[in-house]
């Protein structure tokens, strides 16, 4: 009777365990790469690191693009994400496609944490090395994925490229190996989170309420700018952390198209995995600056900025 | 002075082509079932759907001419629409939303929130000034929705479903608001009959994006046009056959009033609120009282249909006081009396 009454009072069914254990596993799978990064710094060198102007300046340059690639991904993307929810235009689908390709590239930042956790001396990569023999990191796949996105915008503005030569002849101009170029490769990998979290919000929106706006007697551009722009500004703000986050640990497009020269290109990422070659302490260091800074943002400003926000105008 | 013309679109594989006569200051009412294309001709007069065909005049010039390439879009046509779900701009808090009509039209801030609250005074709506759309109940969401659509100073004023989305504590304030003398010219798309005769001074029967029927709510009750109009106005169409002032529906004998009808085939139609239901068999004079059984009760908005069996399928119309005095229910046994003079015929 007891039993009974009190399987009967249980308001949410109980989650089944298979989904549980996996979500464990899942959960664990991200965690562990990075308690493995932490695990691995060297606390006590932490302040002559910060003294030193190499990380300063990488970091610096990395907050630098990061925010101006954000900007241009807002810029470039809102109006793409426009023209893609909201128009009929024919193969918009393809567009999609080519627009959003580059998300495929896994941030560097990551590749360290794995190689902390997975590397030949990693917390799990040592044992499945000493075990198993098995060596994940510097594969091939994982190097090619990685630079597709820089080596077509070598093709493409480089020197001899389908833009770049015309640029040059004509301007002068020469983009690759330039801060603007780590800019360009980070637009170029990081808007499409901005384009498709707001180009679903778009979909999703109540198309009545801007109708309603029209009778109101509110033109195109009022409707756009006091109804639609509103209702999917939380899309647009978790959407520009998304895109930020991406920029800043962007590596593969920006050692390949603007290079590795300290202070003008040299951004975190690179810097870190240059540090990997001579100085495994400082990439260490470097990696756990950039994982705080984004996990931070991520967390802080991502709840804070997508809830409801009520008030006037 | 009025919004005339004729409507002509294609939406999906469905042709709608509906002529369009309100006189300023009338309130029209367009039923008929759900895809008969109601919706469909608010959103052409509203600007937000143009016409393929046919033209449009609105109170200040033309609005919709595709052979002349004229098209007046929503924000320059003065008239204001109002959706079943109340589509209210949800950052936006009560105020806001009711003074976006004249801040759109370029009104100052000031005199934008001093109209919204005149407005929302109008209706009653007062307290509600700085709540959050999205704390609003259904009713009062759609009580702001209204005052929004009026503080825009709308020509015409557009409603579809205005009462379809509220429960039938909050339906009849909502429709004494849509009734009073002081609003705009009104066009009320709506599926429920009572709405259209009790809110209307013309009544526009739709079906299957036709125009079935025009007219008053006295001239459509009286002389429906066919049994499809009868049904959709709620008034008990009936197929019998008629031989002098003897009809005959499904082998039972009625007597009918006076009437111009040839012998032959006929749609009778007996209005729900003229047939009287009573306990045992009633003396006095009517000539047509038969026993039957209630099959069931329904109640709309504020008024109780009483669905009855064998021999003749009626509705009839009674009031909550009247049905508690009669005290049955669904399954009892009544008798049933209507005057000859209130069954009307047709030919069919």
């Amino acid at each position: 009777m007891t039993s009974l009454r009190t399987r009967r009072r249980r308001t949410a069914p109980r989650t089944p365990i298979p989904i549980v254990v996996l979500a464990v596993i899942a959960v664990v799978f991200f965690a562990l790469p990075l308690l493995a990064l932490l695990q691995r710094v060297p606390w006590s060198d932490v302040g002559d690191l910060f003294t030193a102007s190499a990380p300063r300046e990488a970091l610096l340059l990395s907050l630098l693009t990061s925010v101006i690639a954000t900007t241009c991904a807002l810029v470039l993307g809102l109006p793409l994400a426009w023209v893609l929810a909201r128009t009929q235009l024919p193969g918009r689908h393809v567009i999609r496609a080519v627009c959003t390709l580059t998300m495929v590239l896994p941030p560097v930042v990551a590749g360290v944490a794995l190689l902390a956790a997975l590397g030949r001396r990693g917390l799990i990569g040592a044992s499945l090395n000493d075990w198993f023999g098995i060596r994940l990191p510097f594969t091939t796949p994982a190097v090619v994925i990685a630079q597709v996105a820089g080596v077509a915008l070598l093709a493409a503005l480089g020197r001899r490229g389908l833009i770049g030569a015309s640029l040059n002849d004509w301007f002068g101009i020469r983009l690759p190996f330039t801060t603007p170029a780590v800019v360009i490769a980070q637009v170029f990998v990081a808007m499409p989170f901005l384009v498709l979290t707001v180009e679903s919000a778009l979909h999703s929106t109540d198309r009545t309420v801007e109708d309603a706006a029209r009778t109101l007697g509110a033109s195109p551009w009022t409707v756009i700018r006091r109804v639609t722009l509103p209702a999917v500004r939380p899309a647009i703000l978790s959407g520009l952390v998304l895109t930020w986050a991406r920029a800043l640990g962007e590596f593969g497009a920006t050692v390949t198209f603007a290079g590795n020269f300290p202070g003008t290109t040299r951004t975190l990422p690179v810097a870190t995995y240059l540090a990997l070659e001579s100085d495994v302490d400082q990439a260490v260091l470097m990696s756990v600056l950039l994982m705080v800074v984004s996990f931070v943002v991520l967390v802080s400003m991502r709840d804070r900025w997508t809830g409801a926000i009520g008030g006037r105008r | 002075m009025s919004v005339h013309g004729r409507i002509i679109v294609h939406v999906g594989e469905c042709r709608i082509d509906v002529p369009i006569d309100i006189a300023t200051g009338a309130t029209v009412a367009i039923i008929g079932p759900n895809g008969a294309g109601k919706t469909t001709v608010l959103r052409c007069l509203a600007g937000l759907q143009p016409l393929d065909d046919g033209r449009l005049v609105g109170v200040d010039g033309v609005w919709d001419d595709p052979d002349a390439g004229v098209f007046i879009p929503p924000q320059h046509r003065r008239v204001a629409m109002m959706f079943q779900q109340h589509a209210l701009i949800s950052h936006l808090n009560v105020r806001d939303n009711v003074a976006f009509g004249p801040r759109s039209r370029g009104v100052g801030t000031t005199a934008a929130d001093q109209r919204a609250a005149d407005v929302l005074a109008r209706v009653g709506a007062t307290h509600l000034i700085s709540r959050r759309v999205t704390d609003l109940s259904g009713g009062e969401a759609q009580r702001v929705a209204l005052a929004r659509a009026l503080a825009a100073d709308p020509e015409v004023l557009l409603l579809d479903e205005p009462l379809a989305a509220l429960d039938a504590a909050t339906r009849p304030a909502m429709r004494r608001l849509l009734a009073a003398d002081d609003l705009p010219t009104r066009m009320i798309v709506t599926h429920d009959p009572i709405d259209a005769l009790t809110l209307a001074d013309q009544i526009m029967v739709i079906d299957d994006g036709v125009l079935v029927q025009v007219g008053s709510p006295r001239e459509l009750v009286d002389t429906p046009r066919s049994a499809y109009v009868a049904e959709i106005l709620g008034l008990n169409p009936l197929s019998g056959v008629l031989t002098g002032d003897q009809l005959l529906i499904g082998g039972y004998p009625l007597t009918v009033g006076a009437h111009t009808v040839a012998d032959g085939d006929v749609v009778a139609v007996v209005r729900p609120r003229s047939v009287s239901l009573h306990r045992s068999r009633p003396e006095g004079s009517p000539r047509n009282v038969w026993s039957t059984r209630v099959e069931a009760i329904e109640r709309s908005a504020d008024r109780v249909r009483v669905r009855l069996g064998a021999p003749l399928p009626l509705v009839v119309e009674v009031t909550e006081g009247g049905l508690a005095a009669l005290d049955v229910g669904t399954g009892d046994d009544v008798w049933a009396s209507v005057k000859a003079s209130e069954i009307a015929v047709f030919p069919n």
